[in-house]
C-alpha cells in the first residue's frame, strides 16, 4: 500500500484489522469516532492498515457500524437527527446479552470511544436498577470473591441498601 | 477468548462509569458483589451525596458523608483527584452550613473540578459574602465548574476572585442585583453561564468579557429584564416560562451564532430584525411565544437555521434569508409576503395547528394551498396538519385547488373523525398532494402510516387503539378499505401490490394494540418507522 496519495482525497479510507485477522476497510471519518484511532492517525506519517489485536472481528464490526451511525449523522446539524440517533441506539442496546455487551463494553473502552461508552455502560446500569445482589452476580455472571465475613460486614454497615 | 469472562474483569474506570450513574442504593447492592466492584465504589472519584434519596436525616446525614469521605481518602492518597463534589443536603441552620464548607474543604483540598451545592430546604438558607465558603473556593485553582442551588446569596461586598472558575450554573436561587454584580465579576474567565429560575433582582445585567454560552429561564412576574454585554458570546437562550411577556437587550454581541428567545416583548415588526444586522454570524434563530401582532420582519444574510414557533396571531412575515437551510413553523396560516431561502437546498418542517383548521372555515384548504406556495423550492418539505371535525367540502373535488407537487411528507391529525369516513377525505388530499412519499395519519381509533419506497412500492403499518377484538376487528377491515382507496388512486393494480392474506402478519403485544403489516411483493415484512 504506497502512502503518496493524500493530495486531492478528501475521504481516506482505513483498513482496521482485528485479533482475528477480520478485517474492515472504513472511512476516516467514521474511524476517528473512537479516541484510540484518532489519535493514531493524527500521528504523523500513519499507516493505513491499523492492526488492533485486542477486539475481536465480531466485535469490532458492531462497534464499526454504531460510528458509522453517529459519524454520518455528526455532519448534519439538525436537531431531528438527535432524535434518530437515540432511537438508532436505544435499538442498538436493546437485545444485547451479557457477553456481547461484555465484548463491546471492553472494545469500546479499548478504543476510547467515549459516547458509546456511556450508552454501554448506561445499559449496565439500567440493568441493575433495582436489582438485589444475587441477581446482579447471576445478570453479568460476577463471582464473588470476599474472604468469608466481608459481605456480611457490607452488607451491616450498609443495612438501609439492602432493605 | 475461549472462556467467557466475567464482568468482574471490567477496568475499574469502566465501573466507576456505571457506578456514577446508579443511586447509592443500587450502587452499594453492586458494590457488595465483588472485590473490584467494592473496591471501584469506594474509590470512585465522583462523589455524590444527596439527602432526600437517602434515609439518614441532618446530622445523620452529614455523618454518612463524612464516613463515606473517609473511606474514600482512606484508599486514596493525596495524589488521587476528585471529580466531582455533589452535595444536596437540607442546610437549615448555622451548624449544617458549616459541615457543608467543612465538606467542600475536604472536596478543594483533593483538586475537584466540578463543585454543585444545592438546599433541598424548604426555606433559602443565607449564605453572606463574609462567610468561609467563598475563600474557600478562591483557594481552589483546579475547579471549573460551580453550581449552586436553593440558597440565598447575600453578596453585598466584593468576593475574592475565583479565577478557574468556567461554567457557572445558578438555579432556585434567592440574590439581588448587586449580588449577582459581586459574583459575576470574581469570575473573570466565565465561558458559560446558567441562570434559572432565579428571584431577587429587576435586571439581570451581564456583563463578562469570556463569556461564550448563556441560557436563562425566568418565570417572575413583573419579567426581569436582561441586559447583556458580551463580545465572545456565541450561544443565546432565554426562556420564559409564564406571561407577561420579558425584554431583552443585547449589545456587543457580534459572535453570536445561535439565538433562541421565548416569549419577549419586541414593539414594531422591525425591532427584532435590528437586533439582527448587529449580529453578522448568526446561523440559528429560534422565535418562540412572542406576541407578533404586527408581523415579523427577518432579513439576515448568514442565518442557516430559522423556527418560528407558538407566536400565535402571527398575521404576515417577510423572511429575506438566502442561506436558510432548514426552517421549522409551529402554528397558524400566515401571510407570507417574501419568503427567500437557499433554493432547493431548504427542509422545511411545517405544524398547522387545529384552531386554524376548524374546519367551520370553508375553502380553508384554498388557504393551505396558496400558503405551501411559498415552499414551493424545498428539498423537503413536510406538514403536520391536526384537524378538527370533518372536511365536508373536501368531498366535492370540482372545487379542489390546484395539485401542489412539492409536498413529499404529510401527517394528519383528527381526532374527531372516525377511520370509515377517511377514504373520501383521503382522496382529496392525495389530489391536491400527488407527489406524496410518506403519509401519516391519526384518527380516534388508529395511526396509520403509508410510505411509498424508491420503486414507487406501497409499504404501510397502523397500530389500532381498541382492546375489544370485534372493535378491531372492524377497525381493521376499515384501514384496509382506506387503504385500498389509495392504492386505487395511485391507480395501482396488482402488478405492484397484493394484499395476500397468507403473507400478511398479524401481531398483538401486551398494551393491546394490535400492529398489521401488509407485505409487500418481495414477501418482507415492513418495519415501522
Amino acid at each position: 500500500m504506497s502512502s503518496s496519495s493524500t493530495t486531492t482525497t478528501t475521504t481516506r479510507l482505513l483498513m482496521l484489522k482485528a485479533s482475528d485477522g477480520v478485517t474492515f476497510e472504513v472511512e476516516e471519518a467514521v474511524a476517528t469516532k473512537l479516541g484510540a484511532i484518532n489519535n493514531m492517525v493524527e500521528e504523523e506519517g500513519s499507516e493505513d492498515l491499523i492492526c488492533l489485536p485486542n477486539v475481536n472481528g465480531k466485535f469490532l464490526g458492531m462497534v464499526l457500524e454504531w460510528c458509522k451511525k453517529h459519524a454520518n449523522n455528526n455532519t448534519n446539524s439538525d436537531k431531528g437527527n438527535d432524535e434518530v440517533n437515540k432511537w438508532w441506539d436505544k435499538e442498538f442496546v436493546m437485545d444485547l446479552d451479557q457477553n456481547t455487551l461484555y465484548h463491546l463494553l471492553m472494545a469500546a473502552d479499548y478504543l476510547s470511544g467515549t459516547e458509546l461508552v456511556d450508552l454501554l455502560t448506561e445499559k449496565v446500569a439500567s440493568m441493575i436498577r433495582g436489582k438485589k445482589v444475587e441477581e446482579i452476580r447471576e445478570t453479568f455472571k460476577i463471582k464473588s470473591d470476599f474472604l468469608p465475613g466481608q459481605e456480611e460486614e457490607i452488607r451491616k454497615k450498609n443495612s438501609w441498601a439492602f432493605e | 477468548m475461549a472462556t467467557t469472562p466475567s464482568s468482574s474483569y471490567l477496568p475499574e474506570p469502566v465501573i466507576h462509569k456505571i457506578l456514577k450513574r446508579l443511586p447509592p442504593k443500587d450502587a452499594i447492592r453492586a458494590s457488595a458483589t465483588s472485590k473490584p466492584w467494592r473496591l471501584a465504589w469506594i474509590t470512585s472519584p465522583v462523589l455524590a451525596f444527596d439527602e432526600s434519596i437517602v434515609p439518614f436525616k441532618h446530622s445523620d446525614f452529614f455523618d454518612y458523608v463524612d464516613r463515606s469521605l473517609a473511606l474514600w481518602r482512606d484508599r486514596c492518597d493525596n495524589r488521587v483527584n476528585m471529580e466531582k463534589f455533589t452535595l444536596c443536603a437540607d442546610v437549615t441552620t448555622e451548624e449544617f452550613f458549616s459541615r457543608l464548607v467543612e465538606l467542600v474543604a475536604i472536596a478543594t483540598s483533593r483538586s475537584v473540578k466540578v463543585i454543585k451545592l444545592r438546599s433541598c430546604s424548604e426555606r433559602f438558607y443565607m449564605v453572606f459574602h463574609s462567610d468561609s465558603l467563598w475563600p474557600l473556593l478562591s483557594a481552589c485553582k483546579s475547579f471549573d465548574v460551580l453550581s449552586l442551588r436553593g440558597f440565598q446569596l447575600c453578596l453585598w461586598g466584593s468576593l475574592p476572585e475565583m479565577s478557574s472558575v468556567k461554567k457557572l450554573s445558578l438555579a432556585a436561587l434567592f440574590i439581588d442585583e448587586n449580588g449577582l454584580k459581586n459574583l459575576l465579576s470574581s469570575l473573570p474567565l466565565l465561558e458559560d453561564l446558567d441562570i434559572g429560575f432565579c428571584l431577587g433582582f429587576v435586571e439581570l445585567r451581564i456583563s463578562c468579557p469570556k463569556l461564550r454560552t448563556f441560557e436563562v429561564i425566568l418565570s417572575e412576574n413583573p419579567p426581569q429584564n436582561v441586559v447583556i454585554n458580551a463580545p465572545n458570546l456565541q450561544y443565546f437562550l432565554y426562556q420564559r416560562s409564564s406571561y407577561p411577556l420579558g425584554s431583552v437587550g443585547f449589545s456587543n454581541c457580534k459572535l453570536l451564532t445561535t439565538l433562541r428567545i421565548e416569549r419577549t416583548e419586541f414593539g414594531t415588526a422591525n425591532a427584532l430584525d435590528e437586533h439582527l444586522s448587529q449580529i453578522p454570524l448568526l446561523e440559528n434563530l429560534m422565535v418562540k411565544a412572542c406576541r407578533l401582532r404586527e408581523g415579523i420582519r427577518i432579513s439576515h444574510s448568514n442565518l442557516k437555521s430559522l423556527t418560528l414557533q407558538h407566536n400565535w396571531r402571527l398575521k404576515k412575515a417577510e423572511i429575506d434569508t438566502p442561506n436558510l437551510r432548514f426552517f421549522k413553523y409551529v402554528g397558524g396560516i400566515f401571510h407570507v409576503s417574501t419568503f427567500r431561502y437557499s433554493s432547493g437546498l431548504l427542509k422545511a418542517e411545517l405544524r398547522l395547528a387545529s384552531s386554524v383548521f376548524d374546519c367551520t372555515e370553508w375553502f380553508w384548504f384554498i388557504r393551505l394551498r396558496n400558503f405551501l406556495e411559498s415552499f414551493s423550492n424545498c428539498k423537503i418539505l413536510s406538514l403536520h396538519c391536526y384537524l378538527e371535525g370533518c372536511a365536508e367540502e373536501l368531498r366535492d373535488s370540482d372545487m379542489l385547488p390546484d395539485p401542489f407537487y412539492e409536498l413529499t411528507h404529510l401527517s394528519i391529525s383528527n381526532l374527531s373523525l372516525p377511520i370509515t369516513q377517511y377514504s373520501s377525505f383521503l382522496k382529496a388530499m392525495v389530489e391536491i398532494f400527488p407527489g406524496l412519499e410518506t403519509l401519516f395519519l391519526e384518527t380516534m381509533e388508529a395511526r396509520i402510516s403509508i410510505e411509498f419506497d424508491e420503486y414507487r412500492y406501497l409499504n404501510w403499518n397502523a397500530t389500532v387503539y381498541s382492546s375489544n377484538n370485534d372493535e378491531r376487528d372492524k377497525i381493521c377491515e376499515s384501514i384496509k378499505g382506506a387503504t385500498n382507496k389509495i392504492l386505487e388512486l395511485f391507480g395501482w393494480t396488482d402488478e405492484h401490490y397484493s394484499e395476500n392474506e397468507s403473507d400478511a402478519s398479524i401481531y398483538s403485544d401486551l398494551n393491546n394494540d394490535m400492529n398489521i403489516y401488509a407485505a409487500n411483493p418481495h414477501g418482507a415484512l415492513d418495519i415501522a418507522l
